[in-house]
């Protein structure tokens, strides 16, 4: 099994390097091995699909000479995700290799090593790697984003970069502490820091540090620039499975079930259910579909962080939250990387006969990622309903909230399917290679949650289709439905002010808050830089002043006279410091 | 075979510091033009000791030590031991003598006044060794002050005003350090004889510090603020961005092994191994040094982000990143010190690698600003990629060097119960990220624009993007750095190394 554990991860890693060797050298010859390498590249996250069958069949591995002592395991938390990684790269990667994308062998460099980050990160064991995996996660997607290298690109690059190093600097934080609590070895680390002394540090810089890839509000920036900025097979990775990472960090490193964060918890809820209703209005106002739905991630990934923080708050249900959680990230992983990777094929197959298949799958994704019955959707809802239990907000409990979250959710499909149904196509086209797999992925999607729920995780119970559960996970959709009827007739005949009528995303720009903290940013720096300018000018003249002090004790002396042709600023600078240090160290030494 | 058991073993420190002494002297003979000599003497001399360290390495780490000593003053005995710190110095510096020799040699090609340039590089390197290998406080200062002049016609060597100028600071600076430090050494001696470097502090100073704190803590304060000009420290690293003015070659290894390595490898042996770090935290001295370390990392990595000219840019990076040692260090506790510790190779490695590039970029495209770089990954890829190698690694992003130095010594902060180092550390992470991404970005993902500013610029390499001489030595640096994060806790690593070195100043605690 170690055999299959190398090459999952070595598989890809080697392609990279071997598509970067090839690059070196460009001339026809070196062109041909490149393309070949890029149609090839797809097959390398097999090995990994294979890892997640697996399972736990796979055993867990030490490398004890790797890095600082490497654990890999596939985890009943890690297992589902990996699958809809696999196969959602897998998609993502034959989009990239097959349809004539502009630089493919960069975007497709960039996505395997998005990959065995996020891979990695799935299976990792111990603190070291799952932050190695992290990083180099990261790092990878920056270049996803900025792919494109139009202005746009550019400044959702600068904003997503800036961003994640400011998250991976607190999960690195967050993971010294958690590390010097004993909590190295992941399996231990709740219970670590539960036990810690200063939890509730460890805590706070977790959810900002995670907070940032799972798209809390307000950390939440990034997403609706990236998400347009990037292509829609980086976009799909982006939001199927990248975002995830940061639920999953919370889920292995926070004191689920071990310790009530009641405080915590709350605030997490709380910004979590911010962030998921809030993502509506704002989604529904945007002019892009590829906005409106990152909005709509967003809104989702708020859904799935509300699930943590109750899990946080109250730790007997942690367990059902964290399988709900997890059933709920792959299910949304997989229907919203359906829809990302639906648009360029609307797009292109749009106005032949190919185009009903694709409404229809594009149509029951959405229809997953609302929840309706049947769908994967209602499973992975079913089960968050069963974790939240007597959970309540404010009096309010959270099973009469959760599923208005349905209903944000198919207004913003019904925005997004607005905006893609009326936007450009192309002549028809033939099938080919990306169609095919994303048709497999739409089926794999709607139906693997159900497989996964029954198999994988034999607590949760699928729902029987009674008319009560049926109707549960109906009238929130319905309720979406007529929402969006009634504000498509009102735009229509023109019964609403012109910026929500025909909104086209410059009332409420995309990254929301962003714009005024760019700006923000932007004067800050700019009085750093006049500070640091006359903090300059005012050192200089101290030192002209000493200069200028020693050369007139050098015009005294004419022992010191020989000196002072020699003397420059600098040297006395050097002398005058140094009695500093010493009038400093003395200081802190004779206290 | 036993390898303390041959006669004349002990003569192995004495024949270290002779494979760069001898060559160095040699090549004050040759002419400009008798390349190939010099360069059978330079290559030849710095394999040799590559190889005599590798031949070192298993008994040393073992516990073993080599010393050989002869009498140099009354009472007074010049000392040369190979032990488990001594080596790992050592190490760093056969390893990167190497490659800049061989870089050195690449990047001087052709230029007037090779002979006095190797000469003077060679005595530079046989310093280092000697204050690797001194074993008491004044054969360390012998060989502290003899790296301060062999090293300033190295600053000097392109002889324009400004090379001259920021060569007469790094004068000025180290030797008025070297005398606060002489004079440190000779009061201690005063006080409580000669003073041999021992894990876990000399026996003399452990009594000092009971019967005269004070003085003790007068003596720690002189020599550290000694130390402190080479070890770059606020208020004295003035000299460090000002001798920038060097060739790529000599700011390589001035900032990466030799003259602040020798500054903080000088702080590690007082307070290790002549102190004793638990003597000196009881009189109380360790905690204003980490706070001034910290300081330096902050001011360092603030003062690099305004920098636009790359190898001043580093400089200020050094300033940052070569605290990190002295923090380490200053902290007590295992996890810190190893940290500390290891981070005087991780460091090296990582910045001889950067400087490596910056003086790829500067010769080969004649790009010297950190605006000028857009888009130059296209025509230099090969050192582009070292130079992000490098850049991730000062970040401390994993698996570069520098995260395990980076996580070694947050755990350590906490486990001394100091978690504000921790704050530092992520400040410094940040800043880092600050002004080494911008540079990877313009590195890669920008256009080199219609008319690159190296258009029409001439290389002497033909297939490669730069001279192999200029290319080899800086990939291999950027593996090493890599492999030391990647393999850190492999047998030999300078983690396990560094680890051992912590644990022995801690056994009598």
């Amino acid at each position: 099994m170690s055999t299959l554990w190398a090459v999952s991860f070595l598989t890809p890693v080697a392609t990279v390097f071997a598509l970067g060797l090839v690059g070196l050298a460009p001339d026809p010859a070196t062109e041909r091995w490149r393309r070949r390498l890029v149609l090839l590249a797809p097959a390398t996250v097999l090995p990994a699909l294979a890892l997640a069958f697996a399972g736990p069949a796979a055993g867990a591995v030490q490398i004890p000479w790797l890095l600082l002592g490497t654990m890999l395991e596939v985890d009943p938390v890690g297992r589902p995700l990996l699958l809809v990684a696999a196969i959602l790269y897998g998609v993502a990667a034959v989009a990239v290799a097959t349809v004539g994308t502009a630089r493919a062998p960069a975007l497709m460099s960039f996505l395997l090593v998005s990959f065995v980050g996020n891979i990695g990160l799935l299976v990792a064991a111990d603190a070291v790697t799952f932050y190695l995996a992290f990083a180099v996660m990261s790092f990878a997607g920056f270049g996803l984003v900025v792919h494109e290298r139009t202005d746009f690109a550019r400044r959702a690059g600068r904003i997503y970069l800036v961003l994640a190093v400011i998250s991976e600097t607190f999960i690195l934080g967050g993971l010294i502490l958690v590390a010097a609590a004993g909590g190295r070895v992941l399996a231990d680390a709740p219970a670590a820091v539960a036990a810690s002394e200063s939890t509730g540090l460890i805590v706070a810089v977790l959810l900002v540090g995670f907070g940032v890839k799972a798209g809390t509000v307000p950390l939440h920036v990034w997403l609706p620039l990236a998400h347009p900025a990037a292509p829609p097979a980086a976009s799909a990775v982006l939001s199927g499975c990248m975002i995830k990472a940061g639920i999953v960090g919370w889920i292995r490193f926070l004191p689920l079930g071990e310790e009530a964060q009641p405080g915590w918890g709350l605030l997490l809820v709380v910004l979590a259910l911010l962030g998921a209703f809030l993502a509506v209005p704002a989604g529904v106002l945007q002019g892009d579909a590829k906005v409106a739905l990152a909005y709509s991630s967003i809104s989702q990934m708020g859904f799935l962080a509300a699930l943590v923080g109750v899990a946080l708050a109250a730790p007997e249900l942690a367990d059902a939250a964290i399988v709900a959680a997890v059933l709920y990230a792959a299910h949304h992983g997989l229907a919203k990387g359906a829809l990302f990777l639906g648009i360029p094929l609307w797009r292109r197959y749009g106005s032949g006969v190919i185009r009903w298949w694709i409404v229809g799958a594009l149509l029951g994704a959405a229809l997953a990622v609302a929840g309706a019955p049947f769908s994967s959707g209602s499973v992975a809802k079913y089960a968050a309903k069963g974790a939240v239990g007597e959970a309540s907000l404010l009096g309010v409990d959270l099973v009469s909230l959760l599923p208005l979250v349905a209903t944000g959710s198919t207004i913003l499909l019904a925005r997004f399917a607005f905006l893609l149904l009326s936007g450009p196509r192309q002549q028809p086209h033939r099938v080919d290679a990306p169609l095919v797999s994303w048709s497999v992925l739409v089926v794999a999607g709607i139906s693997l949650t159900w497989i996964l729920a029954g198999e994988w995780f034999p607590v949760t119970t699928v729902p029987d289709l009674e008319p009560v559960t049926l109707w549960d996970a109906s009238w929130p959709i319905l309720l979406g439905v007529a929402i969006s009827a009634v504000a498509w007739w009102l735009s229509h005949h023109e019964r609403l002010p012109g910026w929500a009528a025909h909104p086209d995303g410059r009332f409420l720009p995309p990254g929301d808050l962003v714009v005024p903290e760019e700006a923000l940013i932007l004067r800050v720096r700019w009085a750093l830089e006049r500070g640091a300018a006359r903090g300059f000018a005012v050192r200089s003249a101290l030192i002209d002043i000493l200069a200028a002090g020693v050369r007139r004790l050098g015009a005294t002396g004419s022992v010191l006279r020989g000196a002072e042709q020699q003397l420059r600023v600098w040297e006395v600078s050097g002398v005058v410091t140094l009695g500093l240090l010493l009038v400093l160290l003395g200081a802190g030494v004779v206290r | 075979m036993n390898l303390t058991d041959l006669p004349g073993l002990n003569y192995v420190p004495v024949l270290l510091l002779m494979t760069s002494l001898v060559p160095g002297v040699l090549i004050f003979f040759l002419r400009d033009e008798q390349v190939r000599l010099r360069t059978v003497l330079n290559v030849s001399g710095a394999v040799a000791k590559v190889g005599l360290v590798v031949v070192l390495v298993p008994p040393i780490v073992a516990g073993r030590s080599l010393e050989w000593r002869s009498p140099f003053l009354p009472g007074i005995d010049l000392v040369l031991r190979v032990e488990q710190l001594s080596l790992l110095f050592l190490g760093l510096s056969a390893l990167l003598w190497l490659a800049t020799t061989v870089y050195a040699i690449g990047y001087l090609e052709g230029s007037p006044g090779r002979s006095r340039f190797f000469g003077f590089f060679s005595l530079c390197v046989t310093a280092t060794v000697g204050i690797a290998l001194a074993g008491n406080l004044v054969t360390f200062v012998i060989f502290y002050e003899f790296l301060t002049l062999a090293t300033f016609p190295l600053v000097a060597h392109r002889g324009t005003p400004q090379a001259i100028a920021g060569a007469r600071t790094y004068l000025v600076y180290t030797l008025s350090g070297g005398i606060v430090l002489l004079a440190g050494v000779a009061w201690l001696t005063h006080l409580v004889g000669p003073v041999e470097f021992t894990a876990g502090g000399a026996q003399q100073l452990a009594h000092l510090a009971t019967t005269e704190p004070r003085l003790a803590q007068a003596v720690f304060v002189l020599l550290i603020a000694g130390l402190a000009v080479k070890a770059a420290l606020i208020p004295v690293h003035g000299w460090l961005p000002r001798a920038m003015v060097a060739p790529a070659p000599v700011s390589a290894l001035l900032h990466a092994v030799a003259v602040v390595k020798a500054g903080v490898f000088g702080i590690v042996r007082v307070v290790h191994h002549t102190y004793g770090v638990e003597v000196a935290d009881t009189l109380g001295v360790l905690l204003p040094l980490a706070v001034l370390a910290a300081a330096t990392i902050i001011f360092g990595s603030t003062l690099a982000l305004f920098q636009d000219d790359l190898k001043r840019r580093l400089a200020y990076s050094t300033v940052s990143q070569v605290s990190y040692v002295t923090l380490g260090i200053a902290v007590v506790g295992v996890v810190s010190t190893t940290g500390g510790i290891v981070h005087l190779v991780h460091q090296g490695l990582m910045k001889i690698t950067l400087f490596f590039c910056a003086g790829l970029f500067a010769e080969t495209l004649g790009l010297h600003k950190v605006s000028e770089l857009r888009g130059v990954g296209r025509r230099m890829p090969v050192t582009a990629a070292a130079f992000t190698v490098g850049a991730l690694g000062m970040i401390g992003l994993p698996p570069v060097a520098g995260f395990v130095s980076k996580w070694q010594l947050g755990l350590g902060g906490i486990e001394a119960g100091h978690p504000w180092i921790v704050a530092v550390l992520l400040t410094s992470s940040l800043l880092n990220a600050a002004y080494f991404l911008p540079i990877v970005y313009r590195l890669w993902f920008l256009d080199p624009g219609e008319s690159p500013p190296w258009e029409g610029v001439r290389t002497t390499a033909r297939r490669l993007e730069a001279p192999p001489s200029l290319l080899l030595p800086a990939v291999a640096a950027a593996l090493f750095a890599l492999l030391a994060g990647l393999l850190a806790e492999m047998p030999y690593s300078p983690l396990e190394v560094a680890r051992k070195i912590a644990e022995r100043s801690y056994l009598g605690l």
